[in-house]
């Protein structure tokens, strides 16, 4: 390692170290905003679901995108996907559909939990 | 006694114009190899074995770009062309100082990620005047989330986005044909879901390839996480390859069940199986400029 190269590398240690000791955490949600409650009661999809399509699935599956003909906008476009499975697939990340929401994880746990109940009790709408 | 002396001197004087070349080429390479250190050089094709970080870094004034790319899962059938329709990316900058040091830039397009990252090599696997048996790199890197707030209503921080990642990576290349790494890992996420999840996470490495030609070469990687909730709730990763080097490019083709391109993702966030037959076909391509006159191609 030549002198120069060296300098170089305790600069950039230095400044990477300062970084991570600037900005290095140990946070968690539950601590930073609280344990959120998960109301499981009344899930259709009027009264919980469309909401949470609405923020998480419509601005890509929606009435002006609809990217691959899926849209998570009204009940009847909703139930082609939940009668084929390929929503319980997609939400739970299981093997052989694709993960979504798209590059992201998966929806928040308690939105999750809603898309499972609201399934597993036949997707009602009201 | 000086006419004594002059004889045999003159006679080998002459007689070294008539030794055979290869005499003397024996004799340059045995002052040679013993005076200057002989680097062992390639022992990756690639800055990357497949998803992870190799011991290499672009040479002295080199520019790696490097377009990484992972299709949708294999198993979601004829439909979606077994995967090919779905994928995500990540495009990378590389930048070579003094054939030890790097700096990487790069932007992934799961959770609109950027990362940058500087790798050093802190010995150089090597014989003549000193002989080291291994290659040893550190890589650290920070990563940035830049997607939007999934609740932009609460209190968001900024640290939040940010996340870590510290290899030190021990290679060797076993003659020609096969060189072997451990890479022992940390990832540092600085905000998780619960207090039940791992801000911090260890890992250890495994990667290797084996050239079937000059310019081809069989790679595998595997990535152990270490007991603990990560453990629990995601898959190691594991993935096989091939490079393939032309003038300029190398081209790594693999199979992995790692879809995340950067360090906190395929460590930590891997969440498929071979098992369930939830993997990946990816690509990473490597294109290098050199910049300085002196630069040479990998």
């Amino acid at each position: 390692m030549t002198v120069k190269a060296g300098i170089y590398f305790v600069t950039l240690l230095v400044i990477l170290l300062m970084a991570s000791l600037q900005s290095c955490v140990n946070n968690n949600e539950e601590d930073l905003y609280g344990i959120e409650p998960c109301d499981i009661t009344n899930v259709t999809w009027a009264s919980k679901i469309a909401e949470i399509m609405k923020k998480n699935c419509v601005v890509c599956h929606g009435p002006e995108l609809a990217y691959k003909g899926v849209r998570h906008d009204t009940y009847e476009y909703e139930m082609i996907v939940v009668n084929d499975g390929r929503l319980r697939g997609v939400v739970n990340h299981l093997p052989g559909y694709s993960k979504m929401p798209k590059d992201r994880g998966k929806l928040p746990e308690c939105e999750l939990k809603l898309i499972n109940i609201w399934l597993d009790n036949g997707a009602p709408e009201f | 006694m000086k006419k004594i002396i002059f004889i045999p001197v003159v006679f080998f004087a002459f007689s070294g114009f008539t030794l055979p070349a290869q005499d003397l080429d024996k004799l340059l390479v045995t002052i040679s190899a013993d005076s200057i250190p002989n680097y062992v050089y390639a022992t990756f094709k690639g800055t990357t074995i497949i998803n992870g970080q190799s011991v290499e870094v672009p040479g002295n004034n080199d520019l790696y770009f490097i377009i990484s790319h992972r299709f949708g899962a294999v198993n979601s059938g004829l439909y979606n062309l077994f995967g090919l329709d779905q994928g995500t990316t990540r495009l990378g900058l590389e930048y070579g100082i003094k054939d030890i040091l790097s700096l990487s830039f790069g932007r992934s397009s799961y959770e609109k990620t950027y990362d940058g990252a500087v790798k050093v090599k802190i010995l150089r696997q090597q014989t003549g005047i000193k002989n080291i048996p291994l290659t040893v790199t550190l890589y650290s890197g920070i990563f940035v989330e830049t997607i939007k707030w999934e609740d932009p209503e609460r209190e968001n921080l900024l640290s939040s986005r940010l996340s870590y990642s510290t290899q030190m990576l021990f290679a060797r290349k076993f003659g020609r044909k096969l060189s072997l790494q451990l890479s022992p890992s940390y990832v540092h996420i600085n905000l998780v879901p619960t207090s039940g999840d791992q801000n911090n996470i260890f890992a250890i490495g495994l990667g290797g390839r084996y050239k079937l030609t000059p310019k081809f070469s069989l790679n595998g990687e595997y990535y152990y996480l270490l007991p603990g909730q990560a453990a629990d709730d995601y898959a190691n990763s594991l993935s096989f390859g091939v490079d393939i080097e032309t003038g300029g490019h190398v081209f790594q083709l693999h199979f992995t069940n790692s879809q995340l391109m950067f360090a906190p993702g395929y460590i930590a966030h891997t969440e498929s199986k071979w098992s369930d037959g939830d993997i990946f076909i990816g690509f990473n391509i490597f294109r290098t400029f050199s910049i300085g006159r002196k630069g040479r191609n990998i």
